[in-house]
């Protein structure tokens, strides 16, 4: 009680700087869940300039298209693997078929096919890919013509195999690139308003062990302080004044992270500064 | 280095003790507050205190003088646990004692109350309710005149009630031993001496022990008690001030 009266006090002596302090954090990590969207977008243009190792492949129909996706997926080297959304197939292989030079598919045929962009996770060489191509040619022969369609038996057409000497795990690494900058440019917004917070209290807190018989205050209302500030925030996302994502460790755990991260570095901080204060 | 006189000086002076409201052999009777036994303290390559013995016993009320960079600032705090010393051993003379100390700095945060700075010393094992506390305040308000600025913001205050305030405080959690540097440095005479004697009256009726590091030659003159006075770091006068 002694504790949680104490920071009302402090909190009467700037109720501005405080508020900032205890609801930026929040604030700051629903910003912080928006970035993904802001990371694909220029993951996306990185990628444009800088295109990873890929294949372009048609399947005859969807059915294939899936049983290889999953057997793809299993295989070394392989990144991630892009299907081309429904409403596009017909222009993306019309596009992909223009680019090999053939016009002679049936356009009943085409409307059943289903683009794949197989991208490499790592650097892989002509060799390489031939093996996932001969692979690839076995899987689909092995299933069988019984389950083919009436039109025609499965087939892949392959399109050109594009080498490039950047892998696709830089697209992951920029995403936490972004994270970084932005995180570090946040955190410091948040610590120059939460360093005249802590003044009050450190002095404060300092007061209090020379005047009352009373040790260890500082650890008890960082303590306090810290379950004040999550308390809030819980009630900020009751209120749906913050997104309630930010409770679910199956949404990005890196806003959570970075949250634990804030209060940890400033703890640590504001410990180290506390030391000169300390008595002897 | 001149060991601690108090003993060898009380026997002499216990009359002008007893004019202090001492009784005779009253200081002999009080058990040792702190110890400090061969105590140094140096900052860097400059030593700011040299071998130091003292002995500060209960009720006891020590004058320590000297000149600026004696070493007088760094002592206080050394007895009030602010410093650790490079050397020397500071033996706790019972158990639980707890020092405060009034700062030369005042340390008083500026821009609260009066009354907010004072409820920093509201501690819950000397008074049981905060009724308690805002009477044993307002009582030690009204003796320090300071009563009528409770609610007056710190940095609105002249230097005087500042340090009024700041000895209030550190009054107020009731100390076994109290250290303060400087006490009076902004007050004229006349109100120097009248918080010397609150002090005094705390220091026999309360039992406080009381450090006072003061510049004062004139309230010095008028102070009967041990005094200690430090040059270059060195102890080199303890004794009853009479004696001295």
């Amino acid at each position: 009680m002694f504790y949680l009266r104490f920071l009302w006090a402090q909190f009467k002596v700037m109720p501005g700087k405080f508020i900032v302090v205890i609801v930026l954090p929040w604030i700051l990590v629903s910003i912080l869940k928006m970035l993904p969207i802001l990371s694909e977008k220029i993951g996306h243009s990185f990628s444009a300039k800088h295109p990873a190792s890929y294949v372009n492949l048609v399947c005859s129909d969807d059915e294939l298209a899936k049983f290889l996706k999953m057997k793809v997926q299993a295989l070394p080297l392989i990144g991630k693997i892009e299907e081309y959304a429904i409403a596009n197939i017909q222009n993306t292989i019309n596009k992909t078929l223009s680019d090999l030079e053939i016009d002679s598919v049936h356009s009943d045929d085409l409307k059943k096919m289903v683009g794949l962009k197989i991208f490499f996770d790592q650097k892989v060489s002509e060799k390489e890919f031939e093996l996932i191509k001969g692979h690839l040619g076995r899987l689909t022969m092995s299933m069988g013509p019984q389950s083919a369609p009436a039109q025609g038996a499965r087939e892949i057409i392959w399109g050109p195999f594009v080498q490039s000497q950047r892998s696709q795990t830089y697209v992951d690494y920029l995403d936490w690139a972004i994270y970084g900058v932005v995180f570090s440019l946040l955190y410091l917004v948040w610590l120059l308003n939460f360093l005249s917070v802590k003044h009050l209290l450190v002095r404060s807190i300092y007061l209090i062990e020379r005047y009352q018989r009373r040790l260890r205050v500082y650890p008890k209302v960082m303590l306090i302080f810290i379950s004040l500030n999550l308390f809030v925030g819980s009630r900020l996302i009751n209120k749906n004044i913050i997104s309630s994502d930010l409770l679910h460790m199956r949404s990005e755990f890196m806003p959570i992270l970075f949250y634990l991260a804030f209060m940890f570095c400033t703890t640590l901080a504001t410990l180290e500064l506390q030391r000169p204060w300390k008595k002897a | 280095m001149i060991k601690d006189q108090s003993f060898a000086s009380l026997g002499a002076h216990h009359s002008r003790a007893r004019f202090f409201g001492q009784e005779q052999g009253q200081l002999a009777a009080s058990p040792v507050l702190l110890e400090l036994v061969n105590v140094s303290h140096s900052y860097g390559k400059i030593d700011a205190l040299k071998g130091i013995n003292l002995q500060i016993r209960g009720s006891e009320f020590i004058f320590l003088t000297g000149a600026s960079g004696a070493g007088k600032s760094t002592l206080l705090n050394i007895i009030s646990g602010e410093l650790r010393p490079t050397f020397g051993n500071i033996v706790n003379g019972r158990e639980n004692l707890f020092v405060t100390q009034v700062f030369q700095d005042l340390k008083l945060i500026e821009n609260v109350s009066v009354l907010d700075n004072l409820r920093m010393a509201n501690d819950p094992t000397i008074y049981r309710s905060d009724r308690e506390f805002m009477n044993v305040l307002i009582e030690m308000g009204k003796v320090f005149g300071v009563y009528d600025a409770f609610n007056r913001r710190i940095n609105s205050l002249n230097g005087g009630l500042k340090q009024k305030v700041a000895i209030m405080r550190a009054l107020l959690p009731g100390p076994n031993l109290l250290v303060a540097d400087e006490p009076t440095s902004s007050l004229d005479f006349e109100s120097a001496k009248k918080l010397f004697d609150v002090l005094t009256y705390y220091n026999s009726k309360r039992t406080v022990s009381i450090v006072w590091a003061s510049h004062n030659r004139e309230l010095v003159r008028k102070f009967s008690g041990k005094m200690i006075h430090l040059e270059k770091g060195l102890l080199v006068h303890s004794g009853h001030a009479c004696f001295i």
